[in-house]
């Protein structure tokens, strides 16, 4: 249920349409596509556009030698085709507890969710909803099929990938009107997501991946596994990154956490080393799956960080796999 | 090892709670902050917790080090110099001598002023030295040094007997100083006694510092602990016109510091200062005020044209009491001019005779007095005049009337008398400007058929005030048969007397620091019977000496409490001259230039700007500097701070300061070690402290 006074347009500023406008989303794997799109498809052969040349090995259909090299050369070559298909992406947004903190204030226009009303700021959930129905949008507009998920210890409300005219503003209701709470669990939601889904899919998973970076491999493991891709987007408020706090104070963890007597004049050397550890070993997790993982601070636009990292995958994926 | 101000150590040693108490103060107020990193915070923490502790306990160490030391530099450790009794010394004995000495000395003293009860306690202090001692002689005012060299005990006992307390303001710190140096110069150990009142006067804790010195500083506190000082707040004179009565009415005000609930009587004393005539009345504070009044009836001289009264109270602590509070009164010497032509009016005489006549009717009362003719009234003749009757303003040109205005704007009295002949000359207008703006007089004499009286009831008017209680039967029979009418706001003109019809027949009007008087009726037959009736003498006689008060009532001084008469240029004494009294010279703020002279009467000259003449019109009572004067107790605590912080001094008790010379070294390093101190804790602060956050 959409909360009332809420747009589905506050969610996507026109600055950040006109960052995302240049850039498509690719996957950098070949995706299982139902309908014409402009993604790869694993099925060569079928379609018009010509991939590459290989040798002829036994077993290979003569329907696809090339007999104009064979008469040149004398050589038995096969043509390849690739076939462009759409592109199934899920997004998963992190709902739990953690999200809702943020220090950055609300202005007028922004929207929010329910946990912008509770802390009356712009929180990581608010930052991650808003990238996640960015994303929504821009698949949208290539046609692709898009659904999203917001999940904590378990799905929460999921509004499944379609590709029609008013899916965009089913994600969008679905992304405000959820509520954050408990602790994230990615395993437990990305097994309730790989039931529902058949079709090789680019999963966006937007959290701040504070919790235990085991359970989040043991996802990525099970997405590698079916053969999906996946995108992280990490999101993080600006005074988590820098702990720019100079108080001496006991800390209350948003999860149910024990207090924690804490001056962070004292920590925060340590606390700034520990988030850098943290983060990297995200990074190195989801590299060792082929995956992408992007740090955005929610006291930034949503914008120019989406930007940067499609471009990166635009030119990861080069002309030659086209 | 002691401590000058030992409480200031301990408020060091207790300052050292206060990082301790504001780390505990801030910590409970913080509230709990929310966090979503947990984890990692609890993992810093684990990290940095323990080496941070070690650092933050070394920081507050240093931090208290720091308010510890400088707790006791400014306690000032000292270390006691231990003379034995029977050693011979030098002692500099510095005595109060200041103006302020001149108070009541202590209860303990009664009798005695601060000066005397301070010379004897010097005296003791000599008597108590042992044998082979010497002695140097300072004071706080006047000459400061006494001797050259230290002097045996005798001598200098004979040396403070001779001295006198001086009308000067305290050096006492170039007194110690001096001292000090003396001391300097001495081989054989030393000692200052410092004997004074500490009164407000004597000590200015504001101003002066105590200077350090080598020596032992010895304080003898002689200063009167009764604060219930009471002093003359102003003398009023009651009866103008002093002379025409023989004697003044004064009141005398005087007030208390507190309002005690005790009734008490205080005689005040007013004398005339030039002729030593004096009369004494009670002033009675009734329960719960703190201000009476004493009215004091003086006979005088009535020939004398120059009065000064000054009242005394003889319980008044003041230094300086007797001329605490004078008001100065003068009558001029100089003779009224009277502007007419000398001619001889055979039918009914002329306004100028009638009212020469009526200046000079009895003997020792009448005014002297001068004619001059209208032709004569240029520029500058009127210099030096204060009262001028006019009374043919026809004859008057513009200069003449330029002169009469400038004239009576530096300070006289101009009375005009309507011109008697048939004129054709405008002089209505010329003369309606000297009374003042938006004043008109008509240029149509008005007849009046039958003749106009007087109104029974006349305004009340400080010029009719001594004839006040037989004016209705004296204006009755006052017929006016011609008037001029003057018509002016009542802001500008006042009614003096006023007829039937509501017309002023007499009205007065200020201009500048001068007085101008006019009447509408002539006193000549034709125009009314006011010459050949009894009220004429006294109201002429009234009108130029009570005119000459007005003029004066801006000199009326209270010396001490008030400023001098504007445009004094000069002080010349006149009574009390010694050799050493000179003229003084008053700078255009109205403070005595140069030196503080002794008190006295003084003739204050006065330059008149427009004229650029000088004459003496007042006199005044010179007070030496009020502040100088103040016998009122320094506020203890104030007191304390001056000597050295902590010493609270008893009345007539001998306290013994330590070195001061040492202590100032020790308090150096002290807060040199503080600001080591501050460095260190500086540059661990620096090592300890965690980079600025970095954006990941």
């Amino acid at each position: 249920m959409a909360t009332p006074g809420l747009r589905a347009e506050q969610y996507l500023s026109p600055e950040t349409l006109a960052q995302l406008a240049p850039f498509e989303l690719r996957a950098k794997m070949v995706a299982d596509g139902v309908m014409n799109g402009m993604h790869q498809s694993p099925l060569q052969g079928m379609a018009v556009e010509f991939a590459a040349h290989r040798q002829y090995t036994a077993g290979d259909s003569i329907r696809h030698l090339d007999w104009k090299v064979f008469g040149r050369s004398d050589k038995l070559y096969v043509k390849e085709y690739r076939q462009e298909t759409n592109l199934d992406v899920m997004i998963l947004v992190d709902g739990s507890a953690s999200m809702s903190f943020g220090t950055l204030g609300v202005k007028k226009g922004w929207g929010g969710t329910d946990a912008t009303r509770r802390r009356g700021a712009w929180t990581k959930f608010d930052h991650a909803t808003a990238s996640a129905a960015a994303l929504a949008f821009l698949c949208l507009s290539q046609r692709d099929r898009v659904g999203v998920s917001v999940g904590a210890d378990g799905l929460r409300g999921t509004v499944r990938k379609s590709a029609t005219r008013d899916q965009w503003r089913s994600i969008v209701r679905c992304l405000s009107s959820e509520p954050v709470e408990a602790r994230f669990s990615p395993a437990a939601c990305i097994n309730q997501l790989l039931a529902q889904t058949s079709h090789r899919t680019l999963f966006v998973i937007l959290s701040d991946f504070l919790g235990d970076p085991e359970g989040l491999r043991s996802a990525l493991a099970r997405l590698r596994h079916r053969g999906h891709d996946a995108m992280l987007l990490a999101m993080l408020d600006h005074r988590e990154l820098t702990l720019d706090l100079d108080v001496e104070a006991p800390f209350v963890g948003l999860e149910g956490e024990d207090a924690l007597d804490v001056d962070t004049r004292t920590i925060r050397k340590a606390y700034l080393e520990e988030l850098q550890r943290h983060l990297q070993l995200i990074d190195r997790q989801s590299r060792a799956f082929g995956y992408d993982m992007q740090a955005f601070d929610t006291h930034e636009s949503v914008g120019p960080v989406l930007t940067a990292l499609l471009s990166r995958r635009e030119g990861m994926m080069g002309g030659g796999l086209r | 090892m002691t401590f000058i101000s030992p409480w200031l150590a301990v408020g060091g040693a207790a300052a050292m709670a206060l990082p301790i108490l504001i780390h505990l103060f801030l910590r409970r107020r913080q509230k709990p902050i929310e966090w979503a990193a947990m984890e990692l915070l609890r993992r810093a923490v684990q990290q940095s917790q323990r080496a941070r502790r070690v650092e933050r306990w070394i920081m507050l160490v240093l931090r208290c080090l720091v308010l510890l030391l400088v707790g006791l530099a400014i306690a000032r450790p000292a270390t006691v110099t231990a003379i034995s009794m029977n050693q011979p010394i030098v002692l500099a004995v510095v005595l109060d001598n200041s103006v302020a000495s001149r108070a009541a000395a202590s209860s303990t003293m009664p009798g005695q002023t601060a000066f005397e009860a301070a010379r004897t306690a010097c005296i003791e202090s000599i008597r108590a030295l042992p044998s082979g001692s010497v002695v140097h002689v300072f004071t706080t005012s006047g000459k400061i040094e006494h001797t050259k060299e230290a002097v045996p005990p005798d001598r200098a006992v004979t040396m403070l007997g001779a001295l006198e307390p001086t009308y000067e303001p305290s050096r006492v710190h170039q007194a110690v100083d001096r001292a000090d140096d003396a001391l300097r110069r001495m081989t054989m150990p030393g000692r200052i006694v410092l004997a004074s009142s500490f009164s407000r006067g004597a000590i200015d804790t504001e101003a002066q510092v105590l200077p350090s010195t080598k020596a032992t500083l010895e304080i003898r506190d002689v200063g009167s602990d009764d604060t219930g000082t009471t002093a003359i707040v102003s003398m009023v004179q009651r009866t103008l016109g002093p002379q025409s009565q023989g004697s003044i009415t004064v009141d005398v005000a005087v007030a208390r510091p507190s309002h005690d609930q005790v009734r008490r009587s205080i005689p005040v004393t007013v004398t005339d200062v030039l002729t030593d005539r004096a009369a004494t009345t009670d002033a009675t504070f009734i329960e719960g005020s703190q201000q009476a009044v004493a009215t004091v009836t003086l006979a005088v001289d009535p020939g004398r044209t120059e009065h000064a009264w000054m009242a005394t109270i003889p319980s008044d602590r003041q230094p300086a009491d007797d001329l605490r509070t004078t008001t100065i009164s003068t009558v001029s010497a100089n003779p009224v001019l009277v502007v007419d032509r000398e001619r001889l009016d055979i039918d009914e005489g002329s306004t100028a005779q009638w009212i020469e006549r009526a200046l000079e009717p009895v003997a020792g009362m009448g005014l002297a007095h001068r004619r001059m003719d209208p032709s004569d009234v240029r520029a500058g003749a009127l210099k030096g005049s204060t009262s001028i009757i006019i009374c043919r303003p026809e004859l008057l040109d513009t200069a003449a009337w330029a002169e009469c205005t400038a004239t009576c704007e530096s300070g006289a009295l101009v009375v005009v008398v309507p011109p008697t002949d048939e004129t054709f000359v405008e002089w209505q207008v010329p003369c309606a400007a000297l009374l003042g703006p938006s004043v008109t007089i008509r240029r149509d004499q008005v007849n009046h058929d039958p003749p106009q009286r007087l109104r029974p009831q006349q305004p009340t008017s400080p010029i009719t005030q001594l004839i006040a209680a037989e004016l209705t039967e004296l204006v009755a029979p006052i017929e006016v048969n011609r008037s001029v009418v003057i018509e002016g706001p009542s802001t500008t003109v006042s009614p003096i007397l006023v007829m039937d019809d509501g017309k002023p027949m007499m009205v007065l009007a200020t201009r500048g620091r001068g007085v101008v008087m006019m009447f509408a009726t002539a006193p000549v037959p034709s125009w009314s019977t006011l010459a050949t009736k009894p009220i004429f003498v006294p109201l002429i006689q009234e009108t130029i000496r009570q005119g000459e008060v007005l003029l004066d009532a801006g000199s009326s001084i209270t010396i001490g409490l008030g400023r001098l008469l504007e445009g004094t240029t000069e002080l010349r004494p006149i009574r009390g001259s010694t050799s050493q009294d000179a003229s003084l010279t008053i700078d255009p703020a109205g403070a005595i230039v140069g030196d503080q002279a002794k008190p006295g009467i003084m003739q204050a000259i006065t330059t008149q700007n427009t004229t650029g003449s000088s004459r003496s019109d007042s006199l005044v009572a010179l007070n030496v500097d009020p502040a100088a004067c103040d016998p009122q107790r320094n506020d203890p605590a104030r007191l304390a701070a001056w000597i050295n912080q902590t010493v609270t001094v008893p009345a007539s008790a001998v306290t013994t300061i330590s070195s001061a010379q040492s202590s100032t070294s020790a308090s150096v390093w002290l807060l040199v070690s503080a600001a080591l101190v501050i460095l260190a804790e500086t540059l661990l602060g620096r090592t300890f402290s965690v980079p600025e956050p970095k954006t990941t």
